[in-house]
């Protein structure tokens, strides 16, 4: 297993390197050398490092992220075990779920023009709307299918509705929890770099690859941003993994 | 002494007609009867878990909820929490979150000392019934509702777990109701059988068993079972 992933990569380096001959695509090596400077070292146009553009995404990140699952960690549970409330909220969900994150860019941008730091908070709200959904509806599902027998055994041994909610609901939700956490972040992680490309915030991976565009087609650091991001998506999935194992060891 | 007395409908059919038998304390009633008798139902009437027509009362009172320990068919555990934690479920809903110290010495007394911090799945079907019969002892309930606990449980550990559930309640001593189909179960534990037949179903008879020995093949054995079948069996009601 871990010998063909290692084959994948190597696979992918060579299939890079063939390609850099043919069409414009820098080597693999060049892009290394560029990602290792630029990863401490200001980048001159913007004057700022790839790790400083790193972390200012990952704070949006998870700014949006953390009020998008305060809201939607409870209200999933809410909706999943009270079909009441669940036909009342399954509307408003439904009309909001289809839309792509990035089409609220623009509306998102007029919204908080008027608020102190309108790009940064117009970027922390659309993270919010890509992480919110899919961490509702991960929720949802999981605590709709609460096995009815623990809740009655619940009931038999003197529960009341309080009890049966957090001693029942809500550790048999965990999985939706940390699922829906994970996928929250992969989707907020993604919205967040297009958001960037939109709007000039200074600093931000998307932001910083936008620029390096624009001044002039420098695919060395366009490639150094984009694998930044891609490791930046993989280290958060496979830290909400690793808790996820943690937590969920009775499995 | 529980008493228990009681009619139920469902969907405007008669489904329980005036069940009526009482247990004094200590004793082991075993409820026996087809399959739809409306055994499970009874059950779950004393539990409160269902509405009925009629009266339930232990000790002259309507029962509290809080002194009923129930087993049931299928463990029922909560599949996050280890085998001590779920025995601590009940204690914990009384307050008393402390009593870890009960909890294991009754996990002890259903053979799964060593076991404290499995998870049911890592526990057998026999392991995961004692747990849910340990939990149930562990609030040290009035009355002990169990719901054909062993039914889904091989032969062999069947009759292994009867034999030690009857020295839990010798030692114990609680007033057990216990629904099951099998006969040979029902007499085995039992100092009461209660007969449950027909549509709606009826209290067709109860026995009272008194053995001088618990042996399967003994003579008063089998002659107890003939006089269940023959209430249980249809021809007897005619």
């Amino acid at each position: 297993m871990r010998l063909l992933k290692v084959y994948g990569l190597i696979t992918l380096i060579v299939v890079w390197y063939l390609s850099s001959f043919i069409i414009f695509l820098p080597a693999p090596h060049s892009v290394a050398l560029k990602f290792a400077l630029l990863l401490f070292n200001a980048e001159p146009v913007l004057g700022k490092s790839l790790l400083e553009h790193s972390i200012s995404s990952i704070i949006r990140v998870l700014s949006g992220c953390l009020i998008a699952f305060l809201i939607a960690i409870p209200l999933g549970i809410i909706s999943g075990w009270s079909e009441k409330l669940d036909d009342f909220f399954s509307a408003i969900i439904e009309v909001f779920r289809p839309v792509p994150p990035l089409a609220w860019i623009p509306l998102a941008y007029i919204i908080f023009a008027g608020f102190y730091s309108p790009v940064q908070i117009a970027q922390v709200f659309i993270v919010f709307i890509g992480a919110f959904f899919p961490c509702l509806l991960s929720v949802r599902e999981f605590a709709k299918s609460v096995d009815r027998g623990l809740i009655e055994m619940a009931k038999a041994f003197g529960a009341d509705d309080e009890d049966i909610l957090e001693k029942v609901i809500v550790p048999s939700s965990l999985p939706g929890i940390l699922s829906g956490v994970r996928i929250g972040l992969g989707v907020g992680w993604m919205t967040i770099v297009a958001a960037e490309m939109l709007a000039s915030s200074g600093t931000g991976l998307g932001y910083f690859i936008m620029v390096m565009y624009e001044v002039g087609g420098r695919t060395e650091e366009i490639i150094t941003g984009i694998i930044a991001i891609g490791i930046i998506g993989y280290l958060m999935n496979e830290i909400v993994l690793r808790v996820e194992k943690k937590l969920l060891r009775w499995r | 002494m529980l008493k228990i007395s009681v009619s139920k409908s469902f969907n405007g059919k008669k489904i329980i007609e005036k069940a009526e038998f009482r247990a004094e304390k200590g004793d082991f009633v075993c409820i026996v009867g087809e399959s739809g008798s409306g055994k499970t139902t009874l059950l779950r009437m004393v539990a409160g878990l269902e509405s009925y027509e009629g009266e339930i009362t232990f000790r002259g009172e309507k029962i509290d909820r809080k002194s009923i320990g129930f087993v049931f068919q299928d463990d029922r555990l909560l599949p996050w929490r280890t085998a001590l934690e779920n025995v601590l479920f009940g204690l914990e809903l009384r307050g008393e979150e402390e009593s870890i110290s009960k909890a294991r010495k009754v996990l002890e007394l259903v053979g799964l000392k060593g076991f404290e911090d499995h998870y049911p799945s890592q526990l057998s079907g026999g392991q995961r019934q004692r747990v849910g019969i340990a939990r149930a002892l562990a609030i040290d309930p009035e009355i002990l509702l169990m719901d054909e606990p062993f039914a889904s449980l091989d032969e062999l550990t069947r009759e292994k777990m009867q034999e030690e559930l009857n020295q839990i309640w010798n030692r114990e001593k609680k007033t057990v109701l216990f629904v099951t189909h099998s006969i040979d179960e029902a007499i085995f534990l039992g100092t009461k059988v209660v007969v449950l037949t027909g549509i709606p179903s009826k209290v067709r008879g109860v026995i009272d068993i008194s053995l001088k020995k618990r042996i399967r093949t003994s003579d008063e054995f089998i002659e107890y079972k003939k006089r269940v079948f023959e209430l249980l069996s249809p021809q007897s009601m005619f």
